[in-house]
Order: structure tokens, then sequence, then C-alpha cells
């Protein structure tokens, strides 16, 4: 391909977000590697859409690359769901190993089905619950909390087994929902926590990574396989560099992170009894098992190993 | 035919009335279980937001028909009183070209997202999609009859 | 270039008569066409994802609310108590306006939402009592759009993300501006009102105050339903909108029983179609954004402001002049999305206040929502009140001109927003 290719790259962070940070390496790195064949224009923020919208248009071809939350995959693939399961990445490096691995490779070759290639598997870090009763140290601390959750039907159910109370808020309406007390509960990553501000709106934030956040990096399957082989392999090794990036700063930030929202007054609470929550939240796994079958539980829990 | 076209635009009254109905009656029963109750109703949110689309897409074939979309036509009544049955025609066709590409547009993304399956509703999210399928689909018929229909004199719409 | 393309296009054929909706996708169109990325799935997309979107959600719900006060008897109680309160003076009912507008800015965060129901709710009032068309529009619509001013405020939530500025300090500095915008349109309202030959009413003794105080207390309680609910966290802006209809049937079907089950009917389907007009003109107003997102216009104008660094009041007031221009023919939360983060390093370099930054930004981002040609609220109040776009423009004019003058006393002395702010917050 002789002609230059310009490829829309959006995602829905703020521009202070790592997925900011990740898309702007891969821009440079692209951009330079291809020697100006290919060019990449970030729109960072939603701009092009939200976390659905994105992957709608991404499908269809008006978007070239996005970047969102691997839960909102599940609707195409339910057993990617299992991913997000409560509890299921003990560490990062078990997740980084399982994503990495023919498990990972599985659900990519899936989104192909549907008009996507699959390039990595950046991540959001774990979920922890912030709100503005108190520490939660057990399960038993979440009772009675009116709690927004996200549409992941698992987390949902999880925060109804241990008797909180999950309403769905749309993320651009949780800011004022927890300042004025309609929810008093919420959970996302670290780097959510501070980059929406829910810092200014919530006291306590405890560490309960109840549940891994992977990200997914994907292409339109057409547009990739549009491209020269050279042009292909520099997208792909482009990919690879800029995922192992993000994690990495993913990982070293957090802490920062932490101290940052600490300094911003909210009581940090890493005292969490893991297994207490993991035994109360078993039935979500039958559950999941019950609708999806244990196929890729299984896997994910062996390629752990 | 006629008779069809009037049972046609009723239908689509009741329907945007009763989803308006259950929009209002799922997100204040939301707000009574939250309170009162403490739970909620999982669906409600994404329930009532596709309500929200077919209202819309619905109520703009509604308003198509009617001649309700905002529109400024004193300037060209007044500057060229002679040209304006001419510029109706081709306002009907931008129209019916962008009807055209919203049908086909959200046709293909309605096939897209058949499969799926929203996580809250157990719903298809290609029913979003459908509404601008339908929409798109009665607002050609709309601008076609138009476009083919008689060619209007402006003294005629003046004296409405 | 493009940015002339598309403002050209979308200009001619409104003025040719082109329904404002179509105009904008006929302009997306044209965009398309120059990028070389003609595409039906673009407008599909762009469309239904503008139009889905549980925030605007409060429109029918208000509009029911207001359709249900209109015709349930609330709103006739209401015209009773104002005008037995303050109808002997003269343009009562805007000055009733005016303070509504600035009570529902502080109950809802959306300006679209507020004017919708301060157009379907007061300008029957109005106009039964005799008032100039114009003018009322005028105001109402002028008075919407303190909503995202005041807190709470989708804007400013927004606003926050997109700047990386604090979202409460954001909403506490708004407060200020948000009074001194109604304080403005007081002063513009008398001097309208000082021309004008409108009937007064003999002023009303203490029995008759009483009496329609009464009679109206149910119809009083709504507001006071919703500040509260809002408030104290019972429930969001857009379930507050529900909440106030569904009050306001129980209130006129139960106590005033003014209420039918046909009348139910014929206010659901007007709801409707309002609503559909209004929104089906915010997914066309979506696509064409999208598209200008994706031609870059704005970063082009970002990078001319390179130079102006060193002067922060010229830095500001040429930025205000981009954002109006802007706003012109863009809706507010995509024009603070592609803009804020462009303009924010060059801010953070001038050494001006984000915070005092981010509520100009807003505060005029607000005022394109009541300029022509593309102005969502101007859209909803001639909608709403079905009067032509051209009676809305003429009455909203002299209102922008004070607001535009607000404007620039701001960008002179950023300490009338500044120093309120410090001292409310601490
Ligand atoms: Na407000
Ligand atoms: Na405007």
């Amino acid at each position: 391909a002789s002609a230059q290719v310009t490829l829309k790259l959006a995602h829905a962070a703020p521009a202070s977000d790592l997925q900011q940070t990740l898309s702007l390496f891969f821009k440079e790195q692209v951009e330079a590697r291809s020697n100006g064949s290919l060019k990449v224009n970030v729109f960072p923020q939603g701009q092009l859409g939200n976390d659905a919208q994105m992957i709608d248009g991404t499908r269809s071809g008006i978007i070239d690359i996005e970047m969102s939350g691997l839960n909102n995959f599940t609707g195409l693939i339910p057993e990617a769901a299992a991913f997000t399961l409560p509890f299921m990445f003990p560490t990062r490096e078990i997740a980084y190993k399982v994503l990495d691995g023919d498990v990972g490779q599985g659900v990519s070759k899936q989104m192909e089905e549907f008009g996507l290639k699959g390039l990595g598997y950046p991540e959001n870090g774990y979920r922890n619950v912030s709100n503005n009763r108190g520490p939660i140290r057990v399960p038993e601390d979440l009772k009675g909390l009116r709690m927004r959750v996200n549409s992941s039907k698992a987390l949902n159910d999880m925060f109804d087994m241990v008797g909180a109370n999950p309403q769905q808020i749309p993320v651009a309406e949780l800011y004022t929902a927890l300042e004025t007390g309609v929810v008093d509960a919420q959970d996302h990553p670290i780097g959510v926590v501070q980059s929406f501000k829910f810092y200014e709106v919530q006291k306590y934030l405890s560490l309960t990574r109840h549940a891994y956040s992977p990200l997914a990096l994907v292409m339109n399957l057409n547009k990739f396989n549009g491209l020269s082989a050279e042009e292909q392999k520099i997208i792909t090794e482009v990919s690879a560099e800029a995922v192992a990036m993000q994690r990495e700063l993913s990982i070293a930030k957090e802490d920062e992170m932490i101290a940052t929202l600490e300094a911003e007054g909210m009581m940090v609470n890493r005292d969490v009894d893991g297994a207490a929550f993991q035994k109360a939240v078993k039935p979500v796994w039958r559950n999941f098992i019950k609708e999806n079958g244990d196929t890729l539980i299984n896997a994910i829990l062996e390629a752990g190993m | 035919m006629r008779q069809l076209s009037i049972w046609l635009w009723q239908f689509i009254d009741i329907i945007m009335a009763v989803l308006l109905a259950a929009m209002i009656l799922l997100v204040f029963a939301n707000v009574v279980l939250r309170y009162g109750f403490s739970s909620g109703l999982r669906p409600s949110v994404e329930l009532s937001r596709l309500g929200f689309v077919w209202v819309v897409m619905l109520g703009a074939v509604t308003a198509l028909r009617r001649g309700e979309h905002l529109a400024v036509t004193e300037l060209a009544d007044r500057l060229f009183p002679r040209a304006v049955p001419f510029l109706r025609k081709a306002i009907w066709l931008v129209i019916l070209v962008s009807v055209w590409m919203l049908f086909w547009g959200a046709a293909k993304q309605t096939l897209a997202n058949w499969n799926n399956i929203s996580p809250l509703t157990g719903l298809p999210s290609g029913l979003f999609y459908l509404a601008g399928v339908v929409s798109g689909a009665l607002m050609g018929f709309v601008a076609l009859f138009n476009l083919f229909g008689p060619l209007n004199k402006p003294d005629d719409e003046a004296q409405e | 270039m493009t940015l002339l393309l598309f403002l050209s296009v979308l200009l001619f054929s409104i003025f040719l008569g082109l329904p404002v909706a179509f105009a904008l996708l006929l302009a997306a169109m044209a965009l398309m066409l120059q990028m070389d990325l003609f595409s039906a799935d673009i407008l599909a997309q762009s469309m239904i994802n503008g139009v889905d979107s549980f925030p605007l959600l409060a429109i029918p719900f208000f509009l029911m609310a207001g359709e249900v006060m209109a015709s349930g008897g609330l709103s006739t109680r209401i015209v009773r108590l104002a005008t037995a309160l303050m109808g002997h003076r003269k343009g009562g009912l805007g000055y009733v306006a005016i303070f509504t507008a600035v009570l529902l800015a502080g109950l809802s965060g959306s300006a679209v939402a507020d004017a919708a129901a301060l157009v379907s709710i007061l300008y029957p009032m109005m106009k039964k009592a005799g008032y100039p068309e114009a003018p009322s529009m005028g105001l109402l619509a002028s008075g919407g759009i303190i909503a995202p001013v005041i807190p709470p405020s989708l804007p400013l939530i927004i606003m926050g993300v997109a700047g990386n500025i604090s979202i409460a300090k954001l909403f506490i500095g708004g407060i200020v501006p948000g009074l001194i915008m109604g304080m403005a349109l007081i002063v513009v309202w008398t001097v309208i009102m000082r021309k004008e030959d409108v009937e007064v009413a003999p002023k009303a003794d203490r029995s008759e105050r009483l009496a329609a105080l009464k009679d109206g207390v149910w119809a009083l309680f709504l507001p006071v339903i919703i500040i509260g609910g809002i408030r104290f966290g019972v429930f969001t802006p857009t379930e507050a909108a529900v909440v106030a209809a569904v009050y306001a049937i129980a209130v006129s079907a139960f106590i005033y029983r003014e209420l039918t089950w046909h009348s139910l009917f014929r206010m659901l389907v007007q709801s409707a179609r309002t609503t559909a007009m209004v929104m089906f003109l915010v997914g066309s107003a979506m696509v064409a954004a999208w598209l200008i997102t994706v031609a870059q216009l704005p970063q082009q104008l970002a990078e001319l402001l390179g130079p102006l660094v060193d002067s922060p009041k010229l830095l500001m007031a040429t930025i205000m002049v981009i954002v109006l221009m802007v706003g012109m023919v863009m809706d507010l939360a995509p024009t603070i999305l592609i803009l804020v983060p462009l303009f924010m390093p060059i801010i953070k370099l001038a050494g001006i206040d984000p915070v005092y930054f981010g509520l100009m930004f807003v505060i005029n981002t607000s005022i394109g929502l009541i300029t022509p040609p593309v102005g969502n609220v101007l859209n909803v109040v001639c909608g709403v009140g079905r009067v032509p776009m051209s009676t809305a423009v003429k009455g909203v004019l002299p209102f922008i001109a004070v607001y535009l003058m607000l404007l620039a006393l701001f960008v002179a002395f950023p300490s009338i927003i500044i120093v309120p702010m410090k001292i409310l917050i601490g």
C-alpha cells in the first residue's frame, strides 16, 4: 500500500488516563515505524461514543481501532465474562499469563466472527469498593449499601448476594449521585476513582480487589486484513509493546494513585478478608457455569497454575 | 388504503403513549423500590433508554408527516415565492436520501447486534437500531409520497 | 476551509427551508464527501447513539409534568397565585419566570429540560395574560440556560472530567455567576416591560392572596419535592423529572379531579411528539458533531492560539470568541469534550485558574444553546411553545447581548467569579 492510511483510534477514558498514554505511544510508534504510510488519529474521552457505541463503530468500520473494558464484549461473547468474574485472578501475573496465552487468543479468535481483530489486553487493574459509611473488611460490611454497579451480571449478582442494593446509574451521573447520596457506594479500579474524582464525594476506599478489569484493544478486521504484511506486523508488534508498557505503568502507578487519594482525604482500608469474600460470592460462579458452561473457567484455572 | 393509513398513525400514537407511560412507571418504581424496599429493577435504566429511542424515532415519523420538524420557511417564501414549490421537492429529496441512509445503516447494525445480548435485560442490543430501521422506512414512505405527490402552489399553502 | 464548507451548507439549506435536523444531516454528508468517507453507518449509528441517553430522558418526563400541570389544574392555580402576588406589578409574570428559572436551575442540570419545563408551564400563562410573544419566549429561553451554571449540572461534570478540574469546585463556583445571570435577566426584563403595555391586574387583598395560596399549595409543593429529593439524594435529576410527572398526575387526578384517562392519553402522545421533534434534532446534531470531531476542525483552531500565552486576558477573550462561534453551530457537550482538552494545556501555561476557565466555558457554551442558527434550547422552546424560530430569535437577542456583556465583564474581572468561589469553598 503506497497511499497513506489514516487510522482512527478511540477510547472513553479521560486524557489523564493510561489509556491515553497507550494510545499516544501506539500512534507515535506506528507512524515512525511505517515511515508515515500509516497515520493514527487518537480520539479520547468518548469523543466517538461510549464503550458499546465504539465497539459497534469498530465492527462497522467507521472507527478503526478502539479500546474498552472486556466486559463490554460479553453481549457478543458471553463466555468472556469469565475474565471479569469476582476473584477470578488472584494475581496480575496470572491474569497476564491467561490473557496472553491460548485462552486469551481463543477469545480474540472469536472476536473475528464479529469483524474484530484482537490486538491485546491492557488493563484497568482491580476493582475496589468505595463508600461513605465505613471501611469494608468482610462481606457483611456491604449489607444495605445502595451501590452503583456496572452492567456486568456477575457483579450485580455478587453485590446482591452480600446484601447490598445494586443500582444502575450511568457513569456520567455517578459523581452527582454519590455526592447527593442517591447511592452511597461504587466499585471501580483506582485509576477511575482518581480520573472521575470520586474521591471528592467518597470517604472510604477499601482495597477489596474483587474483580480484575481487563481492557481489550481491537481493530476492524477488514481494515487490518487490507493492510500490507509489513504494516500488519507493525500494528501487531506495537500493540504488544503498548500493552506491556501500559500494564507496567498500571502497576507502578497504583501505589502512587492510592497515596494521592489518601492525600485527598480518603480513608484507605487495606485490611480486607479476601477468603470470606471469595466464599460469599461462590454462587456467582455457579450461576455463570449454569449459563455458559465451565470450559472457559477451567481453561483459565488450568492456564493460571 | 386511506383507512389503513389512519389506522397506522393511530397505532403509532398508541405505541408512543404506552412506551412513555411504561418508562415513567419503570423509573418511578425503581425510585420507590430503592428507598422503600432496598432493592431495584436491574433492567429499568436500559429498558427506559430503549423505550426512549423508540419514542423518538417513531415520533420523528409523525413529526415529518405533520410538518412539525423545525424549519425556517419564511425566508424562501418571501425572497423567491415562485421557486418554493420546486424547493419543496428538493427538500423532500434531501430528506429521502437522509432517511434512506438512516434505514440502511440502522439495518446493518440491527443485524450485526441481533446476537449481542444485553446481560441486564436479556434483549438483543439490535433492538435500539431497529427503531432506526422502522423510522427510516416510514419516513421514506412519507418522503416518497410528498416527492411524487402533486406540486403545491405557494398560494395553496398560504391559504391553509 | 472544511469548517467553511460545513457552515455554508448548513446555513444555506436552513435558509432554503430545509428542516434544521435535516440541514445538519446534509452538512454532515458534505463533510463525509469532503473527507471521502461517505457512509450510512456513520449517520445511523451517530443518530441512534445520540438519542440513546439516560440523562436526556428528563425531557419527556418534564414535558409530561408540564402537560399535566397545564391541563390538570396546577398551572392555572399557580397563575392565580402569581397574579395575586405579583400581577399588579408591571411584567409580574416575567419576574415569576426568572425566579422559577433560578429555582429550576437548582433542581436540574440540563438547560434543554429546564427550558422545556419553563416554556411548557409558564409560556401558556404569559400568553394568556397578554405578554408579547417574542420577549416572553426570549426570557424563558434565556432563563433555561442558567441551569447548567448553577449546580447540579451535567455540563459542569463533563467539564470536570474533560479538563481534569475539581467538579466540587466547579459546582460551588457556579452559584454566584448563575445568580448574576438571573439578576441580568431582571434588568433586561424591566427595561423591555417599560415600553410594553401589558394588562396589569388590580392588587389582590389579603384574603384573596391567602385563598390563592391555599388553592395553589399542592402545585407549590412540587418544587419543594424536587429540590429536597435531589439535595437529599432521594433521586437523580432524571428520576426527579419522573417524580415530578407522577406527582403532577396524582395531584390533578386525586386532588383537583381534573384528569381523565382520555386526557392522560392525549398528554402522553403530545409529550412523545414534542420529545421526538427535539431529540431527532439532538440526534442529527450528534451526526454532525461526530464528523466535526473526525475532521479535527477544533485542533486546527487551537494551534493558532500559541502566541497569546503571555497575555492571559487576551487569550481568554480570544478563546471565548472561538467557543462562542463554535457554540453557534454545536451542542454543549460535544463542544466541551472536543475543545477543552485542547485548550487546557494553553490555559495552564498562561496561569489561568482552571475552575474559572471551566465556568466561563460552560457559561459560554450555555449561551450557545440560545444562539442561532443551531441552539438546542432555542429549538426546544420553539417546539414546546409552538412559535416560529424567527420569533424566538428576535426575542432572545437582547438577552444574548446582556449575557455577552456579562461574559466580557468576567473576562476583564475574573475575581467576580474567583473571589466568591474561594469564600464559599472556605
Ligand atoms: Na443546575
Ligand atoms: Na447556538
